[in-house]
């Protein structure tokens, strides 16, 4: 069966919604969170990230903090790198600044090296942020972290109209970044949606061998140019954007998790 | 199995990006202004805060009269997007009203839990100081009221002081009195609770 969801307007609105959310948020002073602790009241997700930093640099374990990063770790790896193209304003950022033609040249030419960054490479970085923590005693890739700068500038706008000049660090990991390496898929916080994406049971594209007729459609469609019908293609780049499942014309690449477990149980 | 190659690639870039950051942190490079900031309540010292703080901002979302903002660049890379008290927009209200939202939205124990009394008031917190610059100040009273801990005293001439002026061992650092101050570009400052007076004042005369 042809799949109903996943197109990219759906994908725009859940991020605009939570988006608005953070700004209504400040502006009526109830906290929602941001993409550091989003969460009502009791009921938070912590950014694993942020919890190993802090609980490195005062070289203790955050234990208020504990359950909630547990239950974030817990979403990502029952759902895999989802956020990664649901949730994170650093991924429309880059997608929209490559259809921008001197940065989608740049990033296209870094796409034929032959070097290409994986979810591997992010876990990489992410054990020198993790390192800068334990030795300086601050969590300092929170202070930097694009997503987190958009969060708080968000805060901002909501509490007191303004936002900071910080925001134009935001730009930095595109345009400059962009230009050795596919950034995005270096990034310390996505790359444990990548590690989370080897083994996640809800993980949703997965090609139906008998139905797929070979034509194509969803590698042309993915915006990680992943070849679904590879088996050694790289799925720690998958964000579960759904473009494959909505596009494919014989519905084979499954696009929820019931027809994930429906094809298991075959 | 991972190939040497591969392990050789991993490991530089996590040493690449360890000594980048260490590097830029511990140079100083990226150190900022020293310009004291005033923290919200239940933060304790500077380092501890700081080290806790994944900069969410949630505190900030659930401040009712505003009273925090973000730390900026220029406040030092360290303290960005840590929050601090910006009391010219307003003051911290806890001392006036049961509130502390700040400390319960906080999700890393950053802002620790303070003593209260029965009504919700912190009893021992002490966030920062304000100090009247008798060089600005215009005599308005506008701070006497609206001190939640009565530690404006306003001077008789005998006492060597014209204007109004702040007594140190009451204030709780809310900063209030700044919100209302109504000179241009304010004349009372804020600064943290353990710097010295840069008003001092003479109290031997009260």
């Amino acid at each position: 069966m042809k799949p109903r969801i996943g197109s990219q307007r759906l994908r725009n609105a859940v991020l605009v919604g939570i988006l608005g959310l953070i700004v209504v948020g400040a502006l009526l002073d109830f906290a929602t969170g941001t993409f550091a602790a989003f969460g009502l009241g009791m009921l938070r997700f912590i950014c694993p990230v942020g919890f190993l930093e802090i609980s490195l640099a005062t070289r203790s374990i955050v234990w208020e903090a504990l359950p909630y990063t547990l239950l974030a770790l817990g979403a990502v790896f029952l759902v895999g790198r989802f956020p990664c193209g649901w949730l994170c304003p650093m991924y429309k950022l880059k997608h929209w600044l490559a259809s921008v033609a001197p940065l989608g040249t740049l990033q296209a030419a870094s796409a034929r090296l032959p070097f290409r960054a994986t979810w591997r490479d992010g876990l990489a970085v992410l054990g020198g942020v993790l390192a800068v923590s334990a030795i300086t005693g601050y969590p300092v890739y929170c202070i930097i972290c694009p997503i987190g700068i958009i969060s708080r500038n968000l805060i901002s706008l909501g509490t007191h109209f303004t936002v900071h000049p910080d925001i134009l660090l935001v730009g930095f990991y595109p345009l400059v970044l962009g230009v050795f390496v596919d950034w995005q898929r270096v990034c310390p916080v996505g790359s444990i949606g990548g590690l989370a994406n080897q083994r996640a049971p809800l993980r949703v594209p997965t090609p139906d061998e008998d139905s797929c007729i070979g034509c194509r459609t969803c590698m042309e469609a993915c915006p990680e140019d992943i070849d679904l019908s590879d088996p050694d293609a790289d799925m720690g780049a998958c964000t579960q954007c759904l473009k494959c499942c909505v596009d494919c014309p014989e519905g084979a690449v499954g696009a929820t998790p019931l027809d994930r477990l429906d094809w298991q149980a075959d | 199995m991972m190939k040497r190659r591969d392990l050789l690639r991993y490991g530089a870039e996590l040493a690449g990006v360890t000594a980048v950051g260490v590097g830029a942190v511990e140079s100083g490079v990226l150190a900022g202004a020293e310009t004291p900031l005033v923290h919200p309540p239940g933060a304790s010292t500077e380092d501890e805060f700081l080290g806790n703080c994944i900069k969410c901002g949630r505190c900030i979302q659930a401040c009712p009269p505003n009273a925090l903002g973000f730390a900026e660049l220029r406040d030092g890379l360290l303290r960005s997007g840590s929050p601090k008290l910006t009391p010219a927009a307003g003051g911290c209200i806890a001392w006036g009203e049961h509130c502390l939202e700040c400390i319960d939205a906080c999700p890393t124990d950053s802002l620790h839990p303070v003593e209260t009394d029965d009504a919700g008031i912190p009893t021992d917190e002490v966030i920062g100081r304000a100090q009247i610059d008798d060089d600005r100040c215009i005599n308005c009273a506008n701070c006497y009221p609206i001190c939640p801990v009565e530690a404006v005293i306003q001077h008789d001439k005998e006492a060597g002081r014209e204007t109004f002026s702040i007594d140190v061992e009451e204030c709780v650092g809310c900063g209030r009195c700044i919100e209302i101050c109504p000179v241009d570009g304010t004349a009372i400052e804020l600064f943290p609770p353990d710097s010295s007076p840069a008003y001092p004042i003479d109290m031997e005369g009260l």
